[in-house]
């Protein structure tokens, strides 16, 4: 007796049908009473066929054709697999006859079973002998629950974005609600986008982003219609963007970093990055500000103003102005005033990184903007294949304001009034998010020509005036990182630096520079704890000089009448390698405890000399909150090509020479505030003045490494965001800058030497629109080299002075109130913002220098720039 | 406010420092000058203080050597040109020689101290003539007796690589104090050659003629005006200025003369103006006092050390 179940199984979504899955006979599975009857049915007709040989079931029957159990739509399923089973009578040809449910599971299930089965064809059941006959079987049908509906199609796809700047909202709770149900509820993507399902009907649309007004807005869905909409949500808080990025890794002992968003408030900056320098403690003033970097009492020629790692050759327009580098693409600024790390070099003060941000890969962005002075606008935005690109010019409109406000009977006329531009231009591709590559062409030119009608005080001042200082640089960089952990960035820059400077016929200046900048840096993690940092510094320049004018001044020497100086005759071509190399390791022995020695060489090609600076940082989180640093390391500067020059200088100079030492402690505080303190000590040698003989001995030194000198001091910086709306800082530093230009001579005060220098700068968001801001400034002034009297001189017709003590004097304290406001009307895609930044809004007349008669028996003060006020427009979208 | 370039010599404290120090990437200083020119514009004004043109204390106009370059055992003569007010008188006066100074960086103070001699000036007490070579030697030895030897502008070499001098640049200084305590000190330059010295180095510019209103003024001479302001035109004489070879750059050059105006009264358009034919205007329309007589002087240099004056020319108003 044979036994023969056979399943099926069905699958039925919501009275669909879907296709059969299986019909496989499965022996030996069930047994039931029937089954016993069928077989004892097919035996008996067998021996009523031949009654001597019993006939048995030779092939029982198969399932030719099946189909699947249907249901109404709404059917509920008790279980998730309901059986039925049947009995199925089928005749000699393989038709089911009669079917009855033997167990039932229900009408629905019974019905739906029965109704499929009446459709199956079988093979005919073939007995021993051969012939086909009718069989009884039993059939177990298994239907099974149908998965959820799959999702309705998205009707509703939303983003958010800031009003104004459309920056991308993410990772913002929306819900979808219809009365007090929600129908959907989602995160928002980075990009500000999220999707959201739901039904036809009027759904109210709820999103509530930190900081920013909360959207609520009743929708209108439609069957079989997919909507997009973007809302513009306005910042609301009054709350400053995060200011202080999260702290990154130092390797200095005092670094700081100043994101961009920062600095665009700040009083007195006309919303400039760069300018920023001057606020931050470790920074000496100069006169009128005029944009030189004096880092921790160094020599403005001794510090480092680079651009992704790649000196620049001007940071600021016409003495300070504008930046020469837009601020639109400045990502932070990088702020070492000493004991930098080695990877840099050829410099003994301090350093100036302005780090260039990522352009905006998801939408084209850009501003415009004017004030008194200048104008310009940036672009930047998305192309294809990963590619995103980014322009800006600035030019400034001095040429046309000043010759209509400047009286016609001066003693100078304006030709070709001062005028400056600048331009950037960037490309970049992120491969992946290990590889990226950043192309960068950028450039700058500041130009000032006009007439002496007559000889001034000075005969030898006459006739046109030329100065023009111009650069065109390219940048290539590419950066990668392994899985190993390994990063390397490698970058390259070229370009030309020309500098004219031109005054009559007779005196000119004329320098043109071709280099190549090639670095390479390489991190590997060795160990968990040891970090290895090195790479490569190689400088290429061609040096086309050409001057005639009198000697080019050292730091520390006093002006004197041009027309008494002897003139030198200069033009000389140089080519000069400066090949560098660097190697650090980074160690942390223990938890928070980390010690980076490294070692830097450099060959100065000029004076053949090879420069070993040994470096040494130590740092030690000494609390949660606090962290001490100590660095202490050796930095050599090369000579300038004229002071080595084998006609014009002394070939045999030596590099000046620097030892750095300082320690820092930086302390998070309570309530947002911040503070860093740091002393420091510098020692200085070698350093290039002027041989005294010289001035009559032709065959004497012009130049020797005769000067040396030292600077101390301390610096606090307590940086505070309190609310979130306020925010600012307040610095102080004391220093003391000191040089003996040679043996035997008394120490005399650094040219920016000042001791005082007392900054606070702070901006409020004070209603939606409005912002203040305000910086306070109180200095000493600078030292200055009183005239005690005056010698005529009878051939140039000029009275030349007689200087006291080298800067023995010092000119009154500066002390400066500069003001900001702020309004910006905020449309959906764009903003608009006018400001007034009020430069010394008290008027107070802040000494610069002194004016003296023809003689020099009187003199005046001569006063800084007075209360200027200057009105900017700005459009950003 | 802005106040152009009223103020005379205005100094900054370092100021002209590192204009030229660094080199691609520190190079910027190089416009430092200009650009305080530039910012000058909009700064504080300070007061006018008394012009170079104005003849109000004692005077030193010129210091006129003959020759402008001496060789050796050559005699030199320097006169001196004052401008004495009336009530003022010179209480003492001086000369003095350095055969080596240290040039203007230095308030032409000499190198050696050793080596500076007074002079005794001639009897007309305007003038003094001596013999510099002989001095400088004097100096010359003491020198090289701490080891200095002197250069060579010209280039050549000498047999240890090192260059000899051709000559060297004397310094004649001249010191006066006037009876009110006013007291000046002058110097002139002039080279010293150590061989015959080439011919047509230099010759001082000579002016030609000078005419006030138009009417023709000779040195000592007096004119009547009536007008408030006095138009000068000054003529060069052109033979006086030559063309010459500039060391430095070793091309030629040709002179440029500067007419520096000065008076007792009254305010210059400018106080110098270059040219073989000059003009310029002297006005009395800001004078406090009412103007009489007023004494003009005139300098011609032509920027090598050649000077002479002319002068003093008297001008009497005179009702119109």
């Amino acid at each position: 007796m044979v036994v023969f179940v056979m399943l099926a199984r069905v699958l039925k979504p919501f009275g669909l049908l879907v296709p059969f899955l299986g019909f496989v006979t499965n022996l030996g599975i069930a047994f039931a009473q029937e089954d016993l009857q069928s077989a004892d049915g097919a035996e008996q007709k067998a021996q009523n066929q031949g009654a001597d040989r019993p006939l048995t079931l030779a092939k029982p029957p198969a399932l030719l054709e099946g189909r699947d159990a249907v249901l109404p739509g709404e059917t509920k399923f008790p279980q998730p697999e309901m059986v039925v089973e049947l009995k199925l009578e089928i005749d000699s040809l393989g038709e089911v006859t009669e079917i009855r449910v033997v167990k039932s599971a229900g009408v629905v299930f019974d019905t739906a079973a029965k109704e499929a089965v009446s459709f199956f064809k079988f093979t005919p059941a073939i007995l021993s002998n051969g012939e086909s006959t009718a069989i009884t079987i039993f059939y177990r049908m298994v239907i099974t629950e149908p998965p959820p509906p799959p999702p309705p199609p998205v009707q509703l796809k939303v983003r958010l974005l800031e009003r104004g700047t459309r920056k991308p909202l993410g990772n913002v709770p929306v819900v979808l609600k219809l009365g007090p149900d929600v129908l959907f509820e989602a995160m928002t993507g980075n990009d500000g986008w999220v999707e959201l399902r739901g039904l036809p009907g009027s759904p109210l649309l709820l999103a509530r982003p930190i900081a920013h007004e909360s959207l609520e807005e009743t929708l209108e869905l439609r069957a079989d219609e997919v909507l997009e909409l973007v809302f513009y949500l306005q910042e609301t808080s009054n709350a400053f963007r995060s200011y202080i990025r999260g702290r990154r890794v130092k390797r200095e002992v005092t670094k700081r970093v100043i994101p961009r968003e920062q600095i665009l408030l700040i009083a007195g900056t006309q919303g400039d990055t760069l300018k920023v320098i001057e606020n931050l403690p470790g920074t000496n003033r100069t006169q009128f500000s005029g944009g030189d970097l004096v880092l921790r009492g160094a020599n403005p020629g001794d510090s480092l103003v680079l651009l992704e790692g790649h000196e620049i050759p001007l940071i600021y327009h016409f003495g300070g102005l504008r930046s020469a580098f837009n601020s639109a693409f400045v990502d932070s600024l990088n702020f070492v005033p000493s004991n930098f790390g080695s990877e840099f070099g050829r410099a003994t003060g301090g350093v100036v990184e302005v780090k260039v941000r990522d352009l905006d890969s998801e939408v084209f962005r850009g501003n415009i903007d004017f004030n008194l002075y200048d104008a310009g606008f940036a672009l930047e935005g998305p192309l294809k294949d990963d590619w995103t690109m980014g322009g800006a010019f600035h030019r400034s409109y001095i040429d046309t304001i000043l010759p209509a406000v400047f009286p016609e009977d001066a003693a100078i006329s304006f030709n070709t009034a001062p005028r400056y531009y600048d331009y950037q231009f960037i490309a970049a591709k992120k491969f992946n998010q290990y590889d990226q590559a950043r192309f960068m062409f950028f450039g700058s030119l500041d130009r000032l020509k006009f007439l002496f009608k007559d000889p001034g005080d000075d005969p030898a001042v006459r006739g046109d005036l030329t100065a023009r200082t111009m650069f065109h640089k390219i940048q290539a960089s590419y950066r990668s990182r392994y899985t190993s952990g390994i990063e390397q960035n490698t970058s390259i820059q070229s370009g030309v630096t020309a500098i004219n400077f031109q005054l009559g016929p007779s005196f000119f200046f004329n320098l043109n520079v071709k280099d190549i900048d090639f670095r390479n840096q390489i991190t590997i993690p060795i160990l968990e704890q040891l970090k290895l940092r090195g790479g490569l510094d190689i400088r290429f320049f061609h040096v086309n000089i050409s001057l005639n004018s009198p000697r080019p001044p050292q730091e520390g020497t006093n002006r004197i009448p041009t027309s008494t100086q002897e003139k030198t005759f200069l033009t000389q071509r140089l080519d000069s390698i400066s090949p560098g190399a660097f190697i650090e390791f980074a160690w942390k022995p223990a938890e928070g405890f980390e010690i980076v020695p490294s070692l830097r060489f450099d060959y100065y090609q000029d004076i053949d000399f090879i420069a070993f600076d040994p470096r040494f940082l130590a740092r030690w989180r000494i609390t949660e909150d606090g962290q001490l640093a100590f660095g202490l390391g050796l930095y050599q500067r090369p000579t300038d090509p004229w002071e080595s020059d084998p006609i014009f200088g002394t070939p045999a100079l030596k590099p000046e020479r620097s030892l750095h030492l300082s320690m820092g402690y930086e302390h998070t505080l309570p309530m947002g505030f911040e503070l860093e303190t740091s002393i420091f000590h510098k020692w200085l040698d070698r350093i290039v003045g002027n041989g005294v003989t010289s001035f009559f001995d032709q065959n004497a030194e012009r130049y020797v490494n005769s000067g040396e000198g030292r600077v101390y001091g301390a610096e606090v910086l307590l940086r505070f965001n309190p609310i979130s709306s306020l925010s600012g800082w307040l610095a102080y530093s004391f220093s003391r800058s000191l040089r003996r230009d040679r043996e035997g001579e008394m120490e005399r005060p650094f040219d920016f030497d000042q001791p005082h220098n007392l900054t606070f700068v702070t901006s409020w968001k004070a209603t939606t629109g409005w912002i203040f801001g305000a910086r306070i400034r109180l200095l000493s002034g600078n030292p200055d080299t009183p005239i005690v009297s005056s010698i005529y001189n009878a051939d140039a017709d000029v009275f030349v002075p007689v200087f006291g003590g080298n800067n023995s004097a010092r000119l009154d304290a500066f002390f400066q109130i500069d003001l900001r406001a702020d309004y910006i009307w905020t449309f959906e895609t764009w903003k608009l913002n006018l400001y007034l930044d009020i430069q010394n809004a008290t008027n107070r007349k802040n000494q610069e220098g002194w004016s003296y008669n023809y003689d020099f028996r009187e003199r005046d003060v001569v006063s800084g720039l007075p209360l200027l006020p200057i009105l900017g427009l700005k459009g950003e979208w | 406010m802005l106040c152009g370039f009223k103020c005379n010599s205005v100094t900054f404290p370092a100021t002209a420092q590192g204009w030229l120090r660094g080199l691609a990437g520190r190079v910027n200083r190089t416009f430092l000058l200009a650009n305080i020119s530039f910012l000058f514009l909009f700064s504080g004004c300070t007061k006018d203080f008394q012009k170079r043109s104005s003849l109000q204390e004692i005077r030193l106009l010129t210091l006129e050597a003959s020759p402008l370059a001496v060789g050796p055992g050559e005699h030199l003569t320097v006169k001196r040109v004052l401008y004495v007010p009336s009530g003022e008188s010179v209480e003492t006066e001086s000369w003095s020689f350095c055969p080596v100074s240290l040039g203007s960086s230095f308030a032409y103070q000499c190198a050696i101290d050793a080596c500076v001699t007074e002079l005794t000036p001639n009897d007309d007490q305007e003038s003094v003539t001596f013999v510099p070579f002989d001095l400088a030697i004097a100096c010359l030895q003491s020198l090289s007796e701490s080891g200095v030897i002197l250069g060579d502008v010209s280039g050549d070499s000498g047999s240890n690589g090192q260059k000899t001098a051709e000559f060297i640049k004397i310094s004649i200084i001249h010191r006066f104090e006037a009876a009110s305590g006013f007291k000046g000190v002058s110097v002139k330059e002039l080279p010293q050659y150590f061989q015959a010295v080439p011919t047509g180095v230099n010759s001082p510019p000579v002016i030609e003629s000078v005419s006030i209103n138009g009417s023709a003024v000779t040195p000592g001479g007096s004119l009547a005006f009536t007008r408030s302001e006095l138009v000068v035109e000054v003529v060069v004489n052109a033979a006086s200025t030559e063309s010459y070879f500039d060391q430095n750059t070793e091309v030629p050059e040709l002179e440029e003369v500067t007419i520096s105006f000065r008076s007792s009264r009254g305010a210059w358009e400018v106080d110098r103006r270059s040219g073989l034919e000059t003009r310029n205007v002297l006005s009395f329309e800001e004078e406090s006092e009412p103007v009489t007589e007023l004494t003009i002087w005139l300098v011609v240099r032509d920027g090598r050390g050649g000077q002479s004056a002319f002068g003093p020319i008297t001008l009497e108003k005179q009702a119109p």
